[in-house]
């Protein structure tokens, strides 16, 4: 136990007293301005973080407007008299797409155009 | 000084040359490895210098700033440990973390006194670093860690039998 009264508070780190005195000056340089910086730039940054949360609202604002305007709306009666004279003038092209069977609809979605055969004259 | 604003740059220039020192090792006697001391160090100051407003003068200064560097300390302790694990398991990390920054020609001595500290629950190796190192009285622990006297001294003598112990094992 003698050994270790002998080494009294010494520790085995090997940092020198004037290593530890740069790292201190370095850190108290970094600390003032640090702290600096926390204090200057707010004052600049405010108005610019107003604007872009304003900005920020607006897009919102913008987008649920769209979204808004997008939806099926309830129509009034000259809409509604005008879509059922649309409905009426029907050609004969809806009657043949009215009257395919299931299966003849699933081969006309399959069409592709290469199949098309070429026309020899 | 430091409670003017005009002067607060001076002042705090001349604390961290009287103190700096202090801080660095009791930061590092807590993190163990000198990039976390460093860190922390880092931390301290910049914790000093923007929270000196809120030094209402009570206690004393140097108080105030070792309770900010055991604080910050603890809390790099706290970041290397895993989810719910306690930094009083960190034991064998900070001891690998010493014997790595240790160079080879170190006092064999020395390098088991500083293992049987790394034994020590955190409070403990606190108590025992605060008291035996740096000199602080019991009422000045008691206000850095905000634990009463009676708890401190059974931490401080725990862990002197602790280290004696553990010394006494290994001595050769």
């Amino acid at each position: 136990m003698k050994e270790f009264e002998n080494i009294q508070k010494r520790m085995p780190y090997r940092e020198s007293d004037d290593y530890v005195k740069q790292l201190i000056d370095h850190a108290t340089d970094q600390a003032i301005n640090k702290a600096a910086e926390a204090r200057q730039p707010r004052a600049k940054t405010r108005p610019l973080r107003w604007m872009a949360a304003a900005a920020a609202v607006a897009a919102v604002m913008a987008l649920a407007g769209i979204a808004y305007n997008s939806q099926p709306t309830a129509y009034d009666s000259d809409t509604l008299t005008a879509m059922a004279d649309y409905n009426d003038d029907r050609g004969p092209i809806d009657d043949f797409l009215d009257n395919l069977t299931d299966e003849e609809a699933q081969l006309l979605a399959y069409y592709e155009i290469e199949e098309i055969p070429e026309i020899e004259n | 000084m430091l409670a003017d604003p005009q002067r607060r740059e001076e002042g705090f220039r001349r604390l961290m040359r009287d103190y700096g020192d202090r801080l660095y090792w009791h930061i590092r006697r807590i993190v163990v490895g000198h990039d976390d001391a460093e860190d922390v160090l880092q931390e301290t100051c910049i914790k000093i210098l923007t929270g000196i407003d809120s030094f209402r003068g009570e206690g004393k200064l140097t108080t105030w700033i070792y309770s900010i560097a055991t604080r910050e300390a603890l809390q790099s302790l706290r970041r290397q440990t895993h989810l719910f694990q306690s930094i009083d398991a960190l034991g064998s990390v900070l001891t690998n973390k010493m014997e790595a920054e240790t160079p080879l020609d170190a006092n064999a001595a020395e390098v088991l006194f500083q293992k049987a500290l790394l034994t020590l629950p955190t409070q403990q190796r606190l108590a025992f670093n605060m008291r035996y190192y740096d000199e602080l009285s019991y009422d000045e622990i008691a206000r850095i860690t905000g634990k009463n006297v009676s708890t401190l001294k059974v931490n401080y003598h725990l862990a002197t039998e602790k280290i004696k112990k553990y010394l006494k094992q290994h001595e050769q």
